[in-house]
């Protein structure tokens, strides 16, 4: 039960810190086995606060992650996956590929290019569903700048989202100059930045 | 950021709400988080069936042996 209930906000938080799908999988099996010995052997004494102890078990296995790659890189690719297992996708089209990209990859591939702070904060706030307290706490900053994080995070995101839009409509309805459309969501974008 | 996440207490909560209702401006930008919030919950990965299936089975496990 909690399992289902927790297993994708953790899958993808965890893969955001890692950027690779199967040390996801491999991080959110072993999140869950320490979760389960802990409780088990009758040591979980987090009342009522389930999600923010497996958060932080699962941040901690992600972040000692990434830090041991960072010793040892390997080479992964935007989506997660990592090199030999793209070897099929060589035989299909570019447009097959771009296809493939869709809003939701798109909005992960920019989550993972935000500012290491911002990036941190937006994780842990919105997937592992820490407080903003204990976000400042864990981080040792003020609740005042993981609160600016976080907005910065959000107005980031929605800039990219909708100059990537764009991007992907002219690759959909590519245009001569004398074909120029009239933008279908004028005004949106850049206002009021 | 703690109304769109729902940290505030009701007294905090009612003040935005009124400042919200009274300057289109802030609510332009409350609605843009709160859409972007909501793609950041569409944008949710799953796990592999193989790997819940593991976790299951090792606490399966463990509830067998105890």
């Amino acid at each position: 039960m909690l399992l289902h209930r927790h297993k994708s906000r953790v899958y993808t938080a965890i893969y955001l810190i890692v950027k690779d799908r199967y040390v996801a999988e491999d991080l959110l099996q072993d999140t869950f086995i320490k979760a389960v010995n802990v409780i088990k052997g009758g040591r979980y004494n987090e009342e009522g606060k389930f999600l923010p102890w497996l958060s932080r078990i699962a941040h901690n296995l992600a972040i000692d992650h990434f830090r041991s790659c960072k010793r040892h890189p390997e080479v992964v690719l935007e989506d997660g996956s990592r090199l030999f297992d793209s070897m099929h996708f060589a035989e299909e089209s570019f447009e097959t590929i771009q296809l493939r990209q869709d809003t939701k990859s798109r909005l992960r591939t920019l989550i993972k290019e935000l500012p290491k702070e911002q990036k941190d904060v937006l994780i842990m706030r919105h997937y592992l569903q820490m407080s903003f307290q204990e976000i400042a706490d864990r981080t040792g900053v003020s609740i005042n700048t993981a609160l600016g994080r976080m907005r910065y995070a959000l107005i980031n995101l929605r800039k990219k989202m909708s100059q990537n839009n764009n991007a992907y409509d002219k690759n959909i309805y590519p245009t001569r100059p004398d074909e120029a459309p009239v933008p279908r969501n004028l005004g949106r974008g850049d206002e009021g930045d | 950021m703690k109304r769109l996440y729902h940290e505030t207490s009701v007294e905090e909560t009612r003040e935005i709400d009124k400042a919200l209702l009274l300057d289109s401006q802030l609510q332009r930008q409350y609605q843009e988080m709160a859409a972007i919030k909501k793609e950041l919950d569409e944008a949710r990965l799953e796990p592999s069936d193989a790997t819940i299936k593991n976790i299951l089975h090792y606490a399966q496990g463990l509830q067998e042996h105890s």
